[in-house]
């Protein structure tokens, strides 16, 4: 599991430490306070452990600064500036932990000039699962979306070419256990069949007969997404699930599915990270949650007077603050009452 | 003139009159007297132009999960019994609006509001009518409260007494 993670003037951030939860970990706050960049750091820090990449590379790749120049993802300033992020992670089956830190300056102009240490060989020796979901969905657009990016340099965050990746995946083999089984069908009701693979195209599969993805709504296509990820075994006991915006384009009804498949991940021992904005996301975790599961709000906001990025973290869903999405609310009351009360108070 | 519900209180500054509305204690002059056939709304403020008939509800410390339907059946309820009794009391010479002091997140005010203006319903819902049952009605937390009405403060006290 994900630890905790480190920022010194790196992207938004102008020093940041966050502690996280072994369970579910959820980033509110309004828009550019560092929750897709929180994200995409801890993704990165995963997948390289799997696909072998240089840490640099990764975190270059996945927040796919102008001209892929590393060095501009340190944090906007006059002059020279040096900053870092660090990422510590907590080896499975042994009681310890262990780090790495990419260091750069805002001079480097590719992956190479910056700094890796900490304990990067044991990092990569030890394979941790990992998936990253977008916010803009990529299975209608799978087909040949892969070769393209491989071969071309199109501009895309690489988090959309490795969420293909792992959706192509074939499914695991052997019995589903129990457990995977019984998520897969509360999957399978909601999306009103199975999702199978031909020739690089997703379709979802019924006795009405086989649906292309482009012409299946987009929210469903997160549930298909989501029961691929579980019926190929990506979504397994120790693997790390990125989420950004979980919320984008899904009926407010179907977020029910997505929590309850989440709080059930947590429980086989997913790591879950996810952004959102959305008060129904936030309610669904409050609601399915009991006292052993394991979860952590995170209220990302702007000091009001350095205007840095700082956090307030919370294991109860009533005293997260900030809390942007309940500000919103009350706007929209107060804007009510003065409404009903004919403009003017008294 | 500072009213006080379980261990919520609110000073209505500026108000000609106010009563406990539903006054239990057969020695007061307000003695609602009729509980067992009509509900009541907690508080009733006389101001220039309009009577405020108040409800005040504490859901952050209730244990069961909140039910809007029974919710909305309550308030409804004691808004309808109070403008009766209001009515037989000739007392409605001004119009009524009515506001709900809810303790409960700002998502649910919200939709609660909404519910609320329909079901009571406020205003004029149809040609029919000439006049209105409420002029307007309105629920709001402590926050929002405070933040919309800063000349009604409303305040939390301790079980001492203590706001």
């Amino acid at each position: 599991m994900i630890e905790s993670v480190s920022f010194e003037k790196f992207t938004a951030f102008e020093k940041l430490d966050l502690n996280f939860s072994p369970g579910i970990n959820i980033f509110v706050g309004e828009n550019g306070t560092g929750k897709t960049h929180i994200l995409k750091t801890v993704y990165a820090a995963c997948d390289i452990t799997k696909s072998q990449k240089s840490f640099a590379e990764k975190i270059t790749k996945v927040f796919l600064p102008s001209n892929e120049q590393t060095g501009r993802l340190i944090k906007r300033a006059s002059g020279s500036s040096q900053g870092y992020v660090e990422v510590k992670r907590r080896l499975k089956d042994q009681d310890k932990s262990i780090s790495l830190r990419l260091t750069l300056s805002n001079h480097a102009k590719n992956p190479e000039k910056t700094t890796v240490s900490g304990a990067y060989k044991q990092w990569t020796e030890r394979p941790l699962d990992s998936v990253y979901i977008p916010v803009k969905d990529m299975m209608a657009n799978a087909p040949g979306f892969r070769s393209l990016y491989n071969l071309r340099h199109i501009h895309f965050e690489e988090v959309y070419a490795d969420i293909i990746d792992r959706a192509y995946l074939s499914p695991l083999k052997g019995p589903t256990d129990v457990s995977r089984k019984k998520l897969l069908d509360i999957l399978q009701g909601s999306i009103e069949g199975k999702v199978i693979i031909k020739k690089e195209e997703f379709f979802l599969k019924n006795q009405q007969g086989e649906l292309e993805f482009t012409l299946v709504a987009e929210g469903l296509r997160k549930l298909a997404l989501l029961w691929v990820l579980i019926q190929n075994g990506t979504l397994t006991n120790g693997s790390v699930l990125c989420w950004d915006e979980p919320e984008t384009n899904l009926n407010p009804r179907l977020m029910r599915t997505v929590v309850e498949i989440l709080v059930e991940l947590q429980r086989m021992g997913v790591q879950i990270f996810l952004s959102t904005h959305d008060y129904v996301i936030l309610k669904e975790f409050e609601l399915h949650t009991q006292e052993n599961d394991q979860i952590i709000y995170y209220s990302l906001h702007r000091n009001k007077i350095t205007r840095e990025i700082e956090v307030n973290s919370t294991s109860n869903y009533l005293e997260i603050a900030p809390n942007a999405i309940d500000e919103t609310f009350a706007d929209l009351v107060d804007r009510e009452i003065q409404r009903s009360m004919g403009g003017k108070m008294r | 003139m500072i009213l006080r519900e379980n261990n919520i209180q609110i000073d209505f500054r500026g108000a000609i009159g106010v009563i406990k509305f539903d006054e239990p204690e057969v020695s007061n002059p307000n003695f609602h007297g009729l509980s067992h056939c009509m509900k009541a709304v907690d508080f009733i403020v006389e101001m220039d132009d309009s009577y405020l008939f108040v409800e005040v509800k504490d859901f952050i410390r209730a244990s069961d999960p909140i039910d809007m339907n029974k919710i909305i059946t309550s308030l409804r309820g004691k808004f309808r019994d109070s403008f009766l009794y209001r009515w037989a009391e000739e007392k409605d010479d001004k119009p009524v609006k009515y506001l709900c002091l809810l303790e409960m997140e700002n998502a649910l005010i919200s939709r609660m509001m909404k519910e609320l203006k329909i079901k009571l319903p406020e205003r004029r819902p149809t040609p029919r009518w000439k006049k209105s049952l409420a002029e307007t009605c309105i629920v709001a937390n402590i926050e929002r409260w405070n933040t919309n009405f800063p000349d009604w403060p409303v305040s939390r006290i301790d079980s001492e007494g203590e706001a």
